[in-house]
């Protein structure tokens, strides 16, 4: 196993490829009484098309196709796997993302048992016409739900706006029309594509014994009797870019949303991590709690506290930003924001603010090691996009001035953002 | 035996302190609490004093230099909210700074930020005898802003429209961000004398969790609690009884999903002996996936994307909240009122009460993975008049049988239906 260690923090992580194709992190957490278990499957809402193992052509599957097979993997083989987890006092969901399908538990004792668990019922799809059916109203009704929810409604528009058609400009859960043509076939063929150890990466936290764990996953995996495997081709989607968007919704004050999208895309590892880690530095800089910016706007009241912020989604696959809040005039806080990013470029705004903008990113970094669950995360995080264990924390001690203004250029750029608005519908506002 | 999770000091004029030094975590993090009695007027008051106090101390005046203060402690996390338990709201500062020992230059954090958080409580910044007029204005703005954006939420706009309408004239009907139509009454000069009045009165308890050295920290709370009080404890009101008739509230929006909110009374509040029994009812009927709403309502019959239940331990509610389609109303409520009524019938298997009786041991004995749900734990008890260690309620717990869920659940009575649902077209019922 090879180890990786911070050592003035005091933590270290194992990581390992088991012979099945397998990754696996333990991430020691002494004296905690719950254990973390993620594990991720590289399987997410933009993987459209792909070539399947062993296949020549290539395929194009409905959105949403992720999303479905992990709602249905929780029917399970042997019961419902909510059931079975809580008969061993654990408590088990899963979330899909753009690149990732995620399932995670949290137990306080009876870890093997859990992880047997785990590592039986994902690798179990079983459908029959009327479990598909029942999934597809669920998941209907859960996509009505979040039609209704502004946050998301905001987010999805604001990826409409820079992506389009594309499958980040999709809900992750599909469309009701994608919804409709996912059958047994094409969540079987995905199934049998991507549910494979070598697209696999288990990440298990909490106080426990790393060799002997490894063992433990190493034999549940032995069992199950994969043989190493290549062949799945991920392919890109056409990507035509967006345009501005405006929908409503009946709330009660305007929420604005800009969206910038890194021309640099397509970093790993380190080089991924970096840009991530400038990008918010900027960000913090600019418009954070202590800028000059939010200053000047939360006292006129263009801005305010609860909903005003920044967001950075860095991947291999994609980057770009998010910034933007509820405001009564969406008008004047997009050209307010358009300007002091204008500013930014001109004066030392950056040189003056970088080494406290550091020290607090550095600090909210440190405290995410406090929990088993976000240290687990933590860890992911950064794996997941090609970098090392630690590699979060050694980007804070690389990123320099020059590279936080570099990202003014390849993103926060005023002239290449995207608009998108959610405003008051019918009487109410 | 255990060690007591907190060890308890107090210092003159009132003030508690609650210190569990943990070695775990990589920081340090102070909860002061500040309850006072929910009151019309005065919920408006303190609702723009937990806004005020995030605005500016005597010696870092404005929003900039006091956020500015913070990232030069690694980014400290501070709030004072204003949250509601029960029939209290309350004025809870937080603080949470990263141990010296983690940081590259290994400063001590914790007394730079304990002396802040004590000005930031004694010594908002002032102008002349009262708070800033400015600020007072742009906080009632932004209060004003942030109260019309709780519209946007409908789960938890069906939430608190059903305990409004439930509890109406009681305090626990009061919101914690209260009502602008106070504005009026609220000059900054009798904001802060309402502010100093509190300070003089209101019962303190500080809880100090992680990296901390209870000595020194006793010590330095000895020098930072120093003014004059005179605490009084705030007397409540009993608990009312549900309506011989229930009431069925209903209310049209724009939305996709309807949503339902029924709210119980129980006649049981933490510290009553039958908590225990009731706490297992809620479990088993709301608590989690696998619980009987979640089961027969959701999975079985297919009538809602989320269902649960959960307790109010202060005043002894109990509220199920599900998302369900319109016109699903009338069986909801049928499904909802089969699964109550079972359980008051002792219609419990064995398996499934100690599957119940193991989620909350396990909650118990988990709790402290974060400090922030310990503190909780013993702050709401602290409240509610009781101090019960985790393995004392760990051993009332034990002592809970079938009959006694099933006399417990007998006291359940429904007081309130709260139905929001999408227009047009009322439930059909």
């Amino acid at each position: 196993m090879r180890r990786s260690e911070q050592a003035l923090l005091g933590e270290r992580v194992w990581g390992d490829t088991l012979p099945c194709g397998l990754e696996l992190y333990l991430v020691p957490k002494q004296g905690f009484r719950s254990s973390h278990a993620l594990l991720v499957v590289g399987y997410g809402s933009i993987d459209r098309c792909f070539v399947p193992p062993g296949n020549a052509a290539a395929v194009e599957v409905p959105d949403g196709v992720a999303h479905f097979l992990e709602h249905r993997l929780f029917a399970g083989p042997k019961g419902d796997v909510g059931e079975l987890f809580a008969s061993l006092g654990a408590e088990v969901n899963a979330h899909t993302t753009f690149t990732h399908t995620a399932y995670f538990f949290s137990c306080a004792d009876r870890l093997e048992e859990c992880l047997a668990l785990l590592l039986d019922f994902v690798f179990a799809l079983q459908l029959t016409p009327e479990g598909v059916e029942r999934e597809r109203e669920i998941i209907a009704r859960e996509l009505q739900l979040y039609g209704d929810h502004l946050e998301w409604v905001s987010f999805f528009s604001a990826l409409q706006s820079l992506y389009g058609g594309h499958p980040l400009g999709v809900d992750i859960a599909g469309t009701p029309e994608s919804l409709r043509r996912i059958d047994r076939e094409v969540l079987e063929l995905c199934h049998r594509s991507f549910y494979h150890p070598g697209n696999m990466a288990l990440f298990i936290g909490g106080d426990i014994e790393a060799e002997a764990l490894r063992e433990v996953v190493n034999g549940l995996m032995e069992d199950r009797g994969f043989a190493p495997r290549s062949g799945l081709r991920r392919l890109a989607c056409p990507d035509s870019g967006g345009g501005p968007r405006v929908m409503e919704l009946p709330i009660a004050v305007p929420r604005l949303c800009l969206g910038f999208r890194d021309r640099e895309a397509g970093l790993r590892g380190g080089d991924l991590l970096r840009g991530e880690l400038a990008l918010e530095l900027a960000l913090d800089i600019l418009f954070g709690a202590s800028s000059d910016f939010y200053a000047r706007h939360y006292e006129s009241g263009l801005i305010d506290a609860e909903s005003f912020g920044c967001e950075v989604y860095a991947e291999p696959e994609f980057c770009f930003c998010l910034v933007g809040g509820d405001t009564r005039h969406p008008g004047l806080l997009q050209e307010a924001l358009l300007e002091e990013l204008r500013r930014a470029r001109r004066g030392d705004l950056i040189e003056r603010h970088l080494a406290r903008a550091r020290r607090r990113a550095y600090g909210q970094l440190l405290q995410r090691l406090d929990q088993v669950e976000s240290c687990v995360g933590l860890i992911h995080s950064a794996i997941s996009r090609g970098g090392g264990p630690f590699d979060l924390f050694a980007a804070h001690e690389q990123v320099g001035v020059a590279q936080v203004y570099a990202c003014l250029d390849t993103c926060l750029d005023p002239d290449r953002c995207q608009r998108s608005e959610v405003v008051p519908s019918g009487e109410e506002g | 035996m255990e060690a007591a999770d907190f060890e308890q000091v107090g210092l003159e004029g009132g003030v508690e302190l609650y210190i569990r030094r943990d070695r775990r975590f990589k920081s340090a993090r102070v909860d002061l609490f500040l309850p006072t009695l929910l009151r019309e007027k005065h919920n408006t008051r303190l609702a723009l004093i937990g806004r005020l106090l995030e605005r500016g101390t005597r010696s870092l005046p404005d929003l900039q230099s006091l956020n500015r203060f913070l990232d030069d402690l690694y980014g400290a996390g501070f709030g004072a909210e204003v949250e509601l338990l029960g029939d209290f709201q309350i004025l809870h500062l937080g603080l949470e700074v990263v141990a010296g020992r983690f940081l590259p230059g290994g400063e001590d954090l914790l007394e730079r930020g304990a002396r802040f958080l004590r000005e930031a409580l004694c010594q908002p910044f002032q102008e002349g005898e009262g708070f800033s007029r400015a600020y007072l204005r742009q906080e009632k703005s932004a209060l004003a802003l942030h109260i019309r954006s709780l519209f946007n939420d409908k789960t938890a706009y069906a939430q608190r429209r059903c305990l409004e309408e439930m509890c109406r004239g009681e305090p626990c009907a009061l919101p914690a961000h209260g009502d602008a139509r106070d504005f009026r009454g609220i000059s900054a000069r009798n904001l802060l004398g309402f502010h100093r009045r509190l300070l003089a009165r209101g019962p303190i308890a500080v809880f100090a969790t992680g990296q901390v050295d209870p000595e020194q920290w006793v010590g330095l709370c000895r020098e930072l609690f120093d003014w004059e009080r005179a605490p009084e404890a705030p007397a409540r009101p009993s608990l009312s009884p549900a309506p011989a008739t229930p009431r069925e509230i209903c209310e049209t929006q724009e939305v996709s999903q309807a949503r339902l909110v029924l709210g119980y009374r129980t006649g049981i509040a933490l510290g009553h002996e039958d908590y225990p029994s009731l706490a297992l009812f809620n479990a088993l009927l709301g608590g989690d996936a696998q619980s009987r709403l979640f089961r027969r309502v959701r999975e079985e019959a297919g009538l809602c994307y989320y269902i649960a239940s959960h307790l109010e331990p202060l005043c002894g509610l109990l509220f199920i909240e599900a998302g369900i389609e319109g016109d699903a109303y009338a069986r909801a409520r049928e499904q909802i009122d089969a699964q109550v009524e079972a359980l008051r019938q002792g219609e419990i298997a064995p398996g499934e009460l100690e599957r119940a009786r193991g989620l909350l041991r396990r909650g118990l004995w988990t709790l402290d993975d974060s400090r922030e749900g310990l503190v909780r734990f013993y702050y709401q008890q602290r409240l509610a008049g009781c101090w019960r260690s985790r393995r004392q309620v760990e051993h009332r717990l034990e002592g809970v049988s079938r009959q006694d869920v099933a006399r417990a659940a007998g006291r359940v009575a429904l007081d309130t239906a709260f139905f929001l649902c999408p227009a047009p077209g009322a439930p059909r019922q």
